[in-house]
């Protein structure tokens, strides 16, 4: 009968009290989904309420390997992330050096940079659509203008996908400069003196010190963007039809979506859930276990 | 120190698609909530008792779309107010539930979790869908005891085509259209074309879309002839049925079991829509949207286009120019698909509240409200004797256009209804698009959208 309790057992209880919340959130809105849906992945749901699901096995995944859509869909994603992100990370970058400065305007022109994050995306998709609309769409009119042959971006399976990227980094472009504005701004003016008396040129600053000290900024933004890339599917639904023409912009979370919610087919939209989870796990776990080591702290 | 950043690492990782799981579940409790979108009702979440006596009060919720302009949903609100007011043991909660899509979205996902709304108006190709479901039940007790044949006789029949399966009826039409051609009389006049003359076959419109195309001087084309929108399947049916002899072709059987995508008569129709624009140049190539039409012939930017019937009032409205309705230029034979939502009411719910139900189905499809919808809505009125009120009389008096639709139906024929209908339906539309911009050819795209199809519906054979 010790009425003492041990500090080190006080720190503990104490220590899970704290996460408690977090712990509550993460368990139900993320760890239970997420096994809920492997789980989901190897059933096939019951045409109603009444009817049980079974138990199918592998069935639903070779359902969906199979699917050439699939492939299609994968193909659009990683192109979609690839080109998406490092851009809109150089963008955003770029965009954050030429505000971060404190000159006249310059918060003015932050305000109108950062805008399109504050505006409702189906608002400024619909925009984008009108603005794309062939022959009489503002961009149709531009190109007229210029004697260009005009181009109708998003009917055409080969120029669909890239539309979409350009109104998503217009937007995600400023989002990234916004990180990227503190980063720089907590970096200590100290590196910039020191190294201007050392007489070192405009591009080594950058590239020792300023680069080197915003790779935090960085490696955050890679870890967030990756995810936003990923479950893009907001622009897709206003801009497109069903991820058209011919599934060019048909990217996985629409394909997740429309699999879940048009088709009904919970089992085989587990299992696209599964793959999305799995493939963005492992470039989660290379991103910090690699992108570590060449990231610096300051003191 | 390196296990401790493994772990931060996966928490990390897992807390940022964690978001992303919970879209695998589709059971989607939230989505049935009603009011979770702009419905105004504030009681529409209070369940209604299901122990209705004698003299009780009866609740019904029911789910509706909305496809066109935004005044409906108090339209809406106005007509089951007005009903309670005549019936005032039947109180009606509507529930605004999106676009059609959106509805049936939500309508699915409320039967899997087990409360499904009382009723609802929901897109009439998808009677299999519920028949899967073992959702809906079969109204001719309904109709034996309240209106008997002589009611269902007034529906136009192009209507029915989707509500009966193996004898039974299972919804009764609401809220439908047709597609219609809509052409610039002033256009044509210009172009040297007798502007009561609209195309009324495929050659003619060819030959019109040519004389009405304006190329400005370095080549580009100012002024498209024509714009058929084909990135949703709905009016390509219609261009099916025109190529094809027989006068009661659909693109399903009857059962919908079975497919007609890869017939050489529906190849031969998209051939004719890719000269349109790849050999003729009298309208844009790619895949064009549904809503490019309408807004390039409202723009003056194209003089012909085709699409829903319920445009009309948009497009007279936003038009200063002279506005032509004509039917669908004809193949073999005329031919447009009918669209919209019928009333369905669900299996499961209590007996007392299904005959409550459709009790106000028969109100509300009455021919004075048929035509009062018809006309605040542009939908088409759904029952022959609409079209004998007065109502109705000085309305196509007075848009004298709002006749077309109506006419045109004798030549319906029906969207896409198999079973599994939105895979089915994606294969098709694949098809089209694929065609569309190139990436195949005509016969080759619909040969794989039937092997696809016939894939998909094998389960059901």
């Amino acid at each position: 009968m010790k009425k003492h309790i041990s500090l080190k057992t006080k720190q503990t209880i104490q220590g899970w009290l704290l996460l408690l919340p977090s712990l509550v959130f993460l368990t139900g809105f993320t760890v239970f989904p997420i096994i809920r849906t492997f789980i989901q992945s190897f059933m096939k749901t019951g045409n109603n309420a009444k009817i049980p699901s079974r138990f199918v096995g592998l069935q639903n995944y070779t359902a969906v390997f199979k699917d050439p859509v699939f492939s299609v869909v994968m193909k659009n994603t990683l192109k979609f992330s690839l080109i998406v992100i490092p851009l809109g990370l150089i963008i955003g970058f770029l965009l954050a050096c030429l505000v971060s400065k404190n000159m006249p305007g310059a918060g003015i022109a932050r305000v109108l940079i950062f805008y399109p994050n504050v505006a409702p995306v189906v608002g400024f998709a619909t925009i984008w659509t009108f603005l794309f609309t062939p022959n009489i769409g503002v961009v149709s009119q531009v190109m007229k203008s210029l004697s260009m042959r005009p181009v109708d971006f998003l009917n055409n399976p080969k120029t669909a996908l890239y539309a979409i990227m350009a109104v998503y980094l217009w937007r995600e472009a400023s989002y990234m400069m916004v990180f990227y504005i503190s980063g720089l701004q907590n970096i200590s003016q100290e590196y910039y003196e020191a190294a201007r008396l050392d007489g070192a040129s405009a591009w080594d600053i950058m590239r020792s010190i300023t680069l080197p000290l915003v790779m935090p900024t960085t490696l955050f933004l890679l870890t967030i963007t990756m995810a936003d890339a990923f479950k893009m599917v907001d622009l897709i639904m206003v801009m497109t039809t069903k991820g058209g023409p011919n599934n060019s912009t048909n990217l996985l979370m629409n394909h997740i979506y429309q699999t879940a919610f048009s088709y009904w087919d919970t089992g085989q939209a587990s299992v696209l859930t599964i793959c999305m989870l799995g493939f963005m796990m492992v470039v989660a776990l290379v991103q910090f276990t690699t992108m570590d080591k060449r990231t610096y702290y300051e003191n | 120190m390196r296990k401790k950043r493994l772990i931060s690492a996966v928490l990390a990782g897992t807390m940022c698609i964690g978001l992303l799981a919970g879209c695998g579940q589709s059971t989607g409790q939230d989505s049935q909530a009603p009011g979770t979108s702009s419905a105004q009702s504030s009681q529409s979440d209070a369940p209604a008792d299901n122990e209705s006596g004698g003299g009780e009060k009866i609740e019904l919720t029911f789910f509706y779309p909305i496809g066109v302009g935004g005044a409906l949903a108090t339209l809406i609100e106005n007509l089951a107010a007005e009903f309670t007011k005549e019936n005032p043991d039947i109180i009606l909660n509507p529930v605004f539930a999106g676009n059609s899509t959106e509805t049936m979205t939500k309508t699915v996902s409320a039967l899997q979790g087990g409360t499904p709304p009382d009723f609802a108006i929901l897109p009439n190709p998808e009677l299999y869908s519920f028949l899967d479901m073992d959702a809906v039940i079969p109204l001719d007790d309904f109709i034996a005891a309240d209106g008997g044949q002589e009611y269902i006789d007034d529906f136009i029949p192009a209507f029915l085509e989707n509500s009966y399966y193996d004898g039974s009826i299972y919804s009764i039409p609401f809220q439908r259209s047709t597609v219609i051609m809509y052409y610039n009389k002033d256009h044509f006049k210009e172009a040297g074309l007798d502007p009561e003359k609209p195309p009324a076959n495929w050659d003619e419109l060819r030959d019109y879309a040519k004389k009405l195309t304006i190329t400005d001087g370095s080549g580009n084309i100012s002024r498209y002839g024509v714009m058929i929108p084909t990135d949703d399947p709905f009016i390509f049916y219609g261009f099916c049925r025109q190529n094809s002899a027989s006068p009661d072709s659909q693109i399903m059987s009857q059962d919908g079991k079975t497919v007609y995508f890869d017939t050489p008569e529906n190849a031969q129709a998209l051939q004719f829509l890719i000269d349109l624009s790849k050999t003729d140049k009298v309208m844009p190539e790619g895949s064009i949207k549904w809503g490019d039409g309408p807004s390039n012939f409202m723009a003056g930017a194209t003089s012909i286009t085709v699409t829903s019937s319920g445009s009309l009032t948009n497009i007279l409205d936003n038009t200063d120019f002279e506005v032509g309705t004509a039917y669908l230029p004809a193949g073999k034979q005329y031919g447009s698909a009918t669209g919209g939502a019928n009333l369905y009411i669900f299996k499961d719910v209590d007996p007392k509240k299904q005959e409550a139900a459709w009790k106000f189905i028969r109100w509300i499809t009455e021919p004075k409200r048929a035509a009062q919808w018809s006309i605040d809505t542009g939908y088409v009125a759904t029952r022959n004797s609409a079209y004998d009120t007065d109502l109705m009389k000085e309305y196509l008096e007075k848009v004298p256009q709002a006749v077309t639709a109506r006419e045109q139906l004798d030549y319906a024929c029906s969207e896409l209804r198999v079973h599994d209908n939105q895979r089915v339906l994606q294969a098709f539309k694949q098809a089209i698009d694929a065609a569309m911009t190139g990436a195949a050819s005509p016969e080759e795209a619909l040969k794989q959208a039937q092997a696809e199809a016939e894939s998909i519906l094998s389960s059901y054979q």
